[in-house]
Parts: structure tokens; sequence; C-alpha cells
């Protein structure tokens, strides 16, 4: 299977499949396919009633994955300008990819849920969740806007805006906080919620929030 | 501070800081900090804007001019982000060299600059019920200090010599010096026979200056006359 960037302000990818291979998304990205390429239903993690209907519902994370088995070719676009990214993760290496960027991931990938806690105050009482993915196998990510890529030492710590995380290393360890904005009621109430990325390993930062309009 | 661009597309600006080193900017737009930077609370009092004419910047309708400022003082890195795609421009402004930048689109400063909000143009569009005052509000920027701003589109750049004149649309404008004087003028409207119908082919009467208010065809269109000298930036996007 090959997983081929077709560059540009809005890009796509060109995933070339041999025979049985295969590989899934989240419905409604597909771009164009040739016939001979089968489409399936693939069903996400489970976790119980409640715990599906909670991700599905609040977090955004869909029911069901689309899968695409060949031969043939099936492109997939995420509708935003940004920048692509095809990684190939070794056996058990995993990586947290923000919801609303996995693009496509070959089906040797195992497809699972992360959940950040949120920091309990009003308007961020739930977290958010990840698309978690767990090596082998290659897979392509869509940053929006530009990416900003670091690697983090150990116990190393960067700040960021919960919208501009775009995918980190399963090593590297989130929490939420609020940074008070100046002293007194009003630092609380104005506080920025931001999270905090502990080393070690990999973040990629996206320049854009792809919640907010950026047109 | 020393700030730099980090990608194209949908620019994010990092800002080095040395220790006690502060550089403001709007809050809620920053991408990520390092721990070693303290995030502080800045009035706009503070910087020297009278409550009683920021209460009457809100009064006009501009209701995105925050009351605050978001001060980060080194030493580490910080990066901002307006979420658009654009491009990012950062000056170095000289002793009392000015530049208004259209509201909405200031990214940091120094803390070293002096900053004003300001009402650059105001004009009325249609009449009796369907009356509308609309503004274009602008960030004034005093150096010395650096100062990153960022268009939504492409950005445009000319330099007008002394009495040199170019024409803008109101929606068109991102930033000129202060030495650059502005007018506000209508285009006449579309003729009778337009396919986009009921306008006039006539001068309009509102041609030379800041008019409100009165008749007026109701498809003209306001634009901006900039006479220099000094630097005008237009931008390609909304």
């Amino acid at each position: 299977m090959d997983l081929e960037v077709v560059p540009g302000i809005v890009p796509s990818i060109l995933a070339t499949l041999g025979p049985q291979d295969s590989v899934f998304c989240e419905h409604g990205i597909m771009l164009y396919k040739e016939p001979q390429v089968r489409v399936d239903r693939k069903n996400t993690a489970g976790g119980g009633f409640l715990k599906t209907m909670e991700r599905n519902t609040v977090g955004g994370i869909p029911y069901f994955l689309t899968e695409f088995v060949g031969p043939g070719h099936v492109a997939f676009s995420r509708d935003g300008v940004g920048e692509l990214r095809v990684l190939e993760l070794a056996v058990n290496e995993e990586i947290d990819v923000a919801d609303g960027s996995l693009v496509c991931a070959e089906n040797t990938l195992r497809y699972d849920m992360s959940y950040i806690k949120g920091t309990n105050r009003p308007g961020r009482m739930i977290g958010l969740w990840m698309d978690r993915l767990i090596g082998p196998g290659k897979l392509a990510i869509h940053g929006y806007g530009n990416i900003i890529s670091m690697t983090l030492a150990p116990r190393e710590v960067v700040l960021c805006d919960f919208g501009a995380l775009f995918y980190k290393s399963g090593t590297v360890q989130t929490r939420t906080l609020n940074i008070p904005f100046g002293g007194g009621l009003l630092g609380k109430l104005e506080s920025f919620e931001a999270l905090e990325l502990i080393g070690p390993g990999k973040v990629a930062l996206q320049s854009v929030d792809p919640k907010q309009p950026h047109y | 501070m020393k700030a730099d661009t980090v990608g194209s597309i949908t620019p994010a600006i990092l800002v080095t800081l040395n220790t006690g080193e502060k550089v403001l900017s709007e809050h809620g737009i920053m991408l990520y900090m390092e721990p070693t930077v303290k995030l502080q609370r800045r009035t706009q009092r503070s910087l020297g804007v009278s409550r009683a004419h920021l209460m009457g910047m809100h009064a006009t309708g501009d209701n995105e001019e925050n009351y605050f400022f978001a001060e980060f003082e080194g030493p580490g890195h910080v990066t901002f982000s307006r979420d658009r795609s654009g491009d990012a421009r950062i000056l170095n402004l000289n002793p009392q060299q000015g530049l208004r930048v259209r509201s909405g689109h200031l990214v940091c400063f120094d803390e070293s600059v002096r900053y004003y909000p300001m009402v650059l143009a105001r004009w009325v569009t249609g009449a009796g019920d369907d009356q509308e005052v609309n503004y274009i509000f602008a960030d004034e920027l005093t150096g010395p200090g650096g100062i990153v701003f960022q268009s939504y589109g492409n950005i445009l750049s000319f330099q007008l010599q002394p009495g040199e004149t170019i024409r803008t649309s109101v929606h068109g404008l991102l930033a000129l010096e202060n030495t650059v004087t502005l007018n506000l003028n209508w285009l006449a409207g579309m003729p009778m026979n337009s396919p986009f119908g009921g306008g006039f082919q006539m001068n309009s009467p509102f041609a030379g200056g800041m008019q409100m208010g009165g008749f007026q065809p109701n498809n003209a269109i306001p634009v901006l006359d900039l006479t220099g000298p000094g630097v005008v930036m237009v931008h390609s996007g909304l």
C-alpha cells in the first residue's frame, strides 16, 4: 500500500491499494475511488453503550469508520487549508491524533480513542477525545494551517491552546489547566485554558484551530 | 522582542523573549508557550487608553475591542496565530512612527509601543428603517518597538509620495501610516440599464468627504481615497 500526498493549499491523499490492502477513514471524507475498490464498515472500539454515546455525541468521534479494500486507487481530503503528513508507525508505537485530523490509516493499525480530562470549569467541563493509532502501519493526517513539530525531552513541558494540538506520541502526557489571566477574581474568570504536554516524545501543533472559522 | 513567521498559508508568529522582556497580544490567540513565560492581564487603561474613549468605541458598535490585553513576559518562546489564512508582517517602528492597523489584524506588539484604538472611517448606507452606520476601526501603534499584524489574503504595499492618491475598497484597507490622509468617497451607482438594475448613472452627491445620512443611490459603493506621504497596505481577503 502506498500513500501519496497531492500537494496544494487544500491537500489530498492518494492511496494506492494492492489486492486485499485496505485503509480506513472517517465516513464522508472520500474524494474519489476507482470502482473496483470495495467499501466496508469498520466498527470503532467499544467501552459500553454509555461510553460510546458520550464520545459520539459529545466528543464528535464517529460511530463507524469506513474501510476501503483494494485493488485500486482511492483519494481523501479533509476540505481544509493545511498540510498533510504521512507517518509510519513501528510495532506498538502509539500516537494520538486530534479529532478531525485523521485522513486515512492502513488497516494493520489498531484504532482506539484517548480522552483528555477537562478543567472542570464552565466551558471546559468535558475534555477532548483524540484518535489513538497503534502500529505497525502507515497513516495520513491533516494539520489545519501550518504544522509546528517538536520533540520533547523527558519531563520537558510545553503549554498550548486546546485547538493547537495536532498529534502527539503516546508517551507524551497531557494535563489540562487554567493559567490565571492576572490576579483576583477576574484573573480566574478570564483564565486561559491550556494543555500541558509533558515529554518525552514527539508533539506537533497546528496554526489553525479547526473549530474556529478559518476561511 | 524577536519575532519570526512560521509557515506560510496560515502563518504563526514565534516570539523569542529575553528575561523581563514583554509582549502584548489579544487574549486567546496564543498557540503555545514555554512554561518559563509569565502570563499577565494588562488593562487598556494601563496603556493610556481612557475609559471614556473605550466606552465611546463600544458605543459605536466596536464590540470586538477588548478591555484587556494578554501580557507575556520572558524568558522563553511564545507563539501566536490568528487561525486564518493570510500574510504576516513584522515591523519595527521608529520613535514617533505611527501605523494604523485595521482592527482584528493585530497579532502582538512590544511593550514600548503606544497603543490606541480609533475610528478610521464612518459612513451611512440605506435610508429610513434600513439605515445602517458603518465603521472602520483601527489600532494605532506608535513606535519605538516591534509590531506584528496579519492580513486575510495577500498584502499589497504602496509607498505613496506627497500628494499621491490611491483609491481602495472599504474592505481592502489593512494598514496605513499616520501621515496618510484618508477620505471616504462614493462611487456612482449602476446605470439604469445595468443587469443589476435599480441604480443611477450620476455623480454621487457624496463625493469629497465623510458625509453621513441623506439620500444616496442605493447601490453606490463607498471607497477610501488615501493620499501620501506614507505607506498604505491593502489585503486581498476579507
